[in-house]
């Protein structure tokens, strides 16, 4: 399992998960981008690999991608809260829309949140807290996505039929067979 | 696969059926505990999954009046997700050519429910976006639990319990 090769695919999965998740109205679809990055990712290992990849090599593509994809939606999501208001208001205005949202919401527990997000400290405690249950759910998806993307692109079967180890290097060549006497 | 992996495949499907149910729990924990009025972990969890699904409140279920921390699709491909861990599916360990047949058959009904609306041609309800996504989320969860098993065959710690 090389490692070195994978991360160039997997900054790519990344990339198309970090970026499409973020950008409305691109984001309204699911966690098709989560997915769609580890299986982004699976697919051009595929093709970049000389020998068979397995299916354990998509899933650490994924969390790979999942990482790196988390890290690039962070990096965009910040400078975006921090210029849609003053610092974490941004954030505060967003939790305010979310409790809009849910119906029949009751005003005093909207005051009680108000107050509770206008504390100093508290917005970034919480958007810490969400980033750190992000990460973990995006990793998820996306390795479910380096899953798929190996068993629908790797076609290739292992040079050995008897042997599952499909992802390792090639064996070094026998000596030939005596003549027969 | 090595007979040490083959001893730990239950506790692994355990392990990762547990992960999913925490996953869902948190899905359902939303509108739970809204309807408990514990308004303020229940809109954390309502953010965090903000990122992940639309969460627009006509297509996702409800409890108690609250929507689920999710919609309708990502419910049923959750729920596909412990059904996954759960089943055992002989054909995701045999031929790549029936697995990628299974992997096709999930997921185009998947694509149909998406992209018939746009088309005009058909609307998806509640119940096919629910069941189109539990289908595709049972195959990725078996491929998932599969691909985890193979990665910890090859594992460094592997080699040191055959030394």
């Amino acid at each position: 399992m090389n490692l070195e090769n994978m991360w160039k695919p997997a900054a790519i999965g990344g990339l198309l998960l970090g970026v499409l998740s973020s950008l409305p109205p691109l984001n309204c679809a699911c966690c098709i981008w989560m997915i769609g990055g580890g299986f982004l990712a699976a697919y051009l290992y595929v093709k970049e690999s000389s020998v068979v990849v397995t299916l354990g090599q998509g899933v650490l593509l994924g969390l790979l991608a999942g990482v790196i994809g988390t890290i690039i939606y962070e990096l965009i999501q910040i400078p975006l809260l921090l210029w849609s208001s003053e610092g974490g208001r941004g954030l505060a205005e967003q939790i305010q829309q979310m409790m809009e949202q849910i119906p029949g919401f009751p005003e005093e527990n909207r005051k009680s949140i108000e107050e509770l997000t206008s504390r100093e400290g508290f917005i970034s405690f919480l958007y810490v807290m969400s980033i750190a249950v992000q990460l973990v759910i995006n990793c998820l998806l996306a390795m479910l996505g380096g899953a798929l993307g190996v068993a629908l692109f790797e076609k290739r079967k292992p040079k050995d039929p008897f042997s599952q180890e499909s992802g390792s290097e090639p064996p070094s060549s026998l000596p030939p067979l005596p003549p027969n006497e | 696969m090595t007979p040490a992996t083959d001893t730990n495949f239950l506790p692994l499907r355990s392990l990762t059926c547990m992960v999913w149910v925490l996953l869902y729990v948190l899905v359902l924990g939303a509108p739970i505990l809204a309807a408990q009025e514990y308004f303020a972990p229940s809109t954390f969890i309502y953010l965090v999954f903000s990122g992940v699904c639309h969460q627009i409140p006509e297509r996702s279920f409800a409890f108690a009046g609250f929507p689920f921390a999710v919609c309708h699709r990502c419910s049923g491909i959750y729920l596909g997700f412990i059904a996954g861990s759960l089943i055992k599916n002989p054909f995701i360990y045999r031929s790549r050519g029936i697995r990628r047949s299974l992997i096709l058959a999930s997921i185009a009904p998947l694509v149909l429910d998406v992209s018939l609306p746009f088309a005009g041609i058909a609307e998806s309800t509640p119940l096919s976006r629910f069941l189109t996504g539990l289908l595709f989320g049972t195959m990725l969860s078996s491929l998932f639990l599969h691909g985890v098993r193979e990665l910890l065959d090859k594992a460094p710690f592997q080699r040191l319990n055959s030394n």
